[in-house]
């Protein structure tokens, strides 16, 4: 099970970077961009679970990481991801461009966890 | 002189009892949250050689792209959020957040590194880091915690 480096295929990334090239830059490095689709977002609200509220409070007695909290905004933002690269799908794009993150917290400790992109075709 | 004592005990006693759990998070907390520092030292040395940059528009050829992204949820002590609860009283800087905070973003570029070799990247171009609060510390509604996220594209060369 051991990667070959010389192989062209793709590493094994997340699951909804199959099919749709996804970056953060500004161009797709090797790659030309020869059709623009507009505007993809994605995003998905998450509510903290009482139970690991407390538990959440009773760690931070020590301070540091809370362990819970990293996992449940990490699974949210897959989701976030892949519902821009469904939309991206949708309309036709093989890559999404110069993606960004955002995060807010809403009302009731719930916090909304978005991604936007420009979907573009590349060559 | 036995009733003086015992007076003092019994006033001296809730007064310990209420401020204990906050000295015991200081001596614990340091302790921990130097250990964590350490260990996030160490990786980041390990992890030294590994091309990361905040260039926007990386050249040269590439075989493929993807996004890699990483994030950590940190909460500062008891103690830490009682001496700023304290220190916002009077205004000025409050350097008992500064270690918890600088770790975190050491400890997300390090994971960030780390996902990107373990994906199978080369380089990691356009790297962001961006913080976030996910609750704020108000009365009973529960602790201080911040979300810092670090993500970049990974670029695999030829």
């Amino acid at each position: 099970m051991t990667a070959n480096p010389q192989s062209p295929s793709p590493p094994a990334a997340t699951p909804v970077q199959i099919g749709v090239i996804v970056t953060n830059t500004e161009t797709v490095a090797g790659r030309e961009i020869v059709a623009m689709h507009g505007v993809v977002t994605g995003s998905t609200v998450r509510a903290k679970h009482v139970g690991r509220d407390i538990m959440a409070g009773l760690k931070s007695f020590a301070g540091g990481e809370l362990k819970g909290y990293t996992e449940l905004l990490t699974e949210s933002r897959q989701q976030a991801l892949s519902r821009l690269v469904e939309e991206a799908m949708r309309m036709g794009a093989n890559a999404v461009v110069n993606l960004r993150f955002a995060t807010s917290a809403v009302a009731g400790g719930a916090a909304e966890l978005f991604a936007y992109g420009t979907a573009v075709t590349v060559k | 002189m036995n009733e003086t004592i015992e007076i003092l005990f019994w006033v001296s006693f809730p007064i310990f009892m209420s401020f204990a759990p906050f000295i015991f998070s200081w001596i614990i907390g340091s302790s921990y949250q130097r250990k964590c520092k350490r260990a996030t030292d160490m990786r980041e040395k390990a992890n030294q050689s590994f091309i990361s940059t905040t260039i926007r528009k990386p050249t040269g050829d590439a075989v493929s792209n993807g996004l890699v992204h990483e994030s950590i949820v940190i909460s500062p002590s008891w103690w830490q959020m009682t001496i700023a609860g304290l220190k916002s009283l009077i205004g000025g800087t409050i350097t008992y957040y500064d270690p918890i905070l600088s770790w975190g973003r050491q400890e997300a570029l390090v994971r960030l590194k780390e996902r990107a070799q373990q994906d199978g990247w080369d380089e990691i171009h356009n790297i962001r880091l961006e913080t976030s609060t996910i609750s704020k510390k108000g009365g009973n509604k529960g602790t201080a915690t911040v979300e810092i996220l670090a993500y970049g594209t990974g670029i695999r060369r030829l």
